[in-house]
């Protein structure tokens, strides 16, 4: 039973991140590489947070956000005026310095990551269990869907699927395209972030290999296999691609390999899918370069 | 000319790129409610003076003013803002949306465009998007395409994505046009429709500032005519004065005798 609430606690954490980076990807055209990053930002905030100072899990939530926003608008401000192809490298060369940061300073703990991090409290309940943990990220990922689904039904998210359309078009009708770009991508960090925090009290240890490049890599995936600028398909993509490697293990796939399967899977799957069927399993778009 | 009554002012303009001066000393007016075209033949730098208008390139020396702001330095949404709406010749329009949403994509100010409002949401943006609805359709009903309000704007024909693009800038209330081979493609029949729209809409208060090819259109419908050549001005004046132009007929109509 514990294994089953772990999985569901990973699908909604990553149907969180799906849906956070699809409102780049998939909405406004802005392929980011560095979410694993922000995500990890996130993470991080919230160890440290509840190895010294407090494991209440809305402070921690509000910390890891604030952080996390921080962190992207460093990313954006720079990289955020470039056309598309160029942003992609950008936001890969900040995930690689982030990535490094986490590996190598003392604080974060190396390479070794930081273990013993306390259970979270909500209002003075410690959250133990692993079915409440499974609740906390349902929750966020449901506040996640839910706002996605407002400002993408929004006249604002009109103006994201303009911005993917026609930059220089949107700002010849007078609406400044970096100010929409910037509001996506601090609303995508809070909840890359949030997901973090969820991560960190879920395994209540930290391992930085977990915000890899591979990772946000892994995130780009599930955006693509569920359809760009479809929210329902990047919860489909998170549920179908966390569930499918678990299957290993009722197959006669060695444990010593199935890291590497998995991978090559994925990589497969990304392929496929960016040959033959680019709208995703649901998606309404075919193609987010142009 | 008069200057009272004067909207874009462009005084002594210059854009290289490299070593190629594609605008040299560029100086003309263009009178409010009037259509004044902009002829040359190709690489005579209209596109690029359109472009520095707009605030899509910069200028390298001189001033551009809308009424008395200058707005030469300023980013493109800054000049859109101030009253210049453009049409681009490749049009240009968002193909994957409606063409009701191409439409209400140009409409200013709206409150639901801002991510916080869009989240608290409320009825003061179900209002909001009725207006906006009601105003889009009514600018698609009266450019004949109302039909295809809910059909992206890549399935529409040639012709009607022109009509949509004019729709689109329309919805941005600016009270200058810039429109860059507003009839190109278009057939005979569309052509007189365009013209007609124009007239109207200068008449209703608008000022059109044109880039057009077809010389018999520019003849018909500009009130003044500003002739580039290698990116200088080589004459400007009512459409008789320069159609009867020595250094016109040479260089851009191609009359020899």
């Amino acid at each position: 039973m514990e294994y089953f609430i772990y999985i569901g606690t990973l699908i909604a954490i990553y149907a969180t991140l799906t849906i956070s980076l699809n409102l780049l990807v998939g909405y406004t055209g802005l392929i980011s590489i560095a979410q694993a990053a922000i995500y990890g930002v996130g993470a991080y905030t919230t160890a440290l947070l509840a190895l010294n100072f407090t494991n209440d899990l809305l402070i921690s939530f509000v910390c890891a956000a604030v952080v996390g926003v921080f962190v992207s608008l460093i990313i954006a401000l720079p990289s955020l005026r470039l056309t598309n192809e160029y942003f992609l490298i950008a936001t890969m060369g900040f995930q690689a310095i982030i990535f490094s940061l986490f590996m190598n300073l003392e604080i974060t703990g190396g390479a070794s990551g930081l273990y013993g991090i306390p259970h979270p409290t909500l209002f003075g309940h410690t959250i133990r269990a692993g079915w409440e943990k499974l609740l906390v990220a349902l929750a966020l990922a449901v506040i996640c869907y839910a706002s996605a689904l407002r400002i993408t039904n929004a006249p604002f998210g009109r103006l994201l699927r303009a911005v993917r359309e026609d930059q220089t078009a949107v700002a010849s009708l007078g609406k400044s395209v970096f100010r929409v770009k910037l509001a996506i991508f601090v609303f995508s960090a809070v909840f890359a972030s949030a997901a973090g925090t969820i991560y960190v009290y879920s395994l209540t240890a930290l391992d930085p290999v977990a915000f890899h490049l591979d990772e946000s890599i892994f995130i780009i995936t599930l955006v693509i296999v569920g359809g760009t600028g479809s929210l329902n398909g990047s919860i489909l993509a998170a549920a179908l691609l966390i569930l499918l490697p678990e299957t290993f293990k009722f197959m006669a796939i060695p444990e010593a390999i199935a890291p590497e399967v998995r991978q090559v899977l994925y990589g497969a799957l990304l392929v496929f899918f960016t040959r033959f069927r680019r709208q995703g399993l649901i998606g309404e778009y075919r193609d987010v370069l142009k | 000319m008069a200057s009272a009554d004067t909207i874009l002012r462009l005084e002594a303009l210059s854009k290289s790129f490299g070593g190629l001066q594609a605008v040299r000393d560029l100086s003309f007016d263009v009178n409010a409610g009037t259509i004044t075209s902009l002829i040359g033949g190709n690489g005579a730098g209209k596109t690029t003076a359109f472009n520095l208008i707009t605030g899509n390139l910069v200028p390298d020396s001189g001033h551009i003013y809308l009424r008395d702001a200058r707005v030469d330095g300023l980013p493109p949404h800054k000049v859109a803002r101030a009253g210049i709406a453009r049409g681009f010749q490749e049009l240009r329009l968002f193909n994957r949306l409606s063409a009701r949403d191409n439409v209400e994509a140009a409409i200013p100010n709206l409150r639901g465009e801002s991510i916080i409002r869009a989240l608290i949401g409320g009825r003061e943006l179900m209002d909001e998007r009725n207006a906006a609805d009601a105003r889009a359709n009514a600018l698609l009903d009266d450019l004949t395409i109302a039909s295809q309000a809910d059909s992206l704007a890549e399935r529409l024909s040639y012709g009607q994505q022109k009509l949509l693009s004019l729709g689109r800038l329309l919805a941005a209330e600016g009270e200058l046009l810039l429109l860059d081979e507003p009839t190109s493609g278009l057939s005979p029949g569309m052509v007189d429709d365009f013209c007609t729209r124009m007239r109207r809409l200068t008449g209703n208060g608008k000022t059109i500032l044109l880039i057009e090819h077809n010389v018999d259109i520019v003849m018909r419908l500009s009130d003044w005519v500003v002739v580039m050549h290698q990116g200088t001005k080589i004459a400007e004046g009512r459409p008789e004065e320069v159609r009867n132009n020595v250094t016109v007929m040479h260089t851009y109509l191609g009359i020899t005798s």
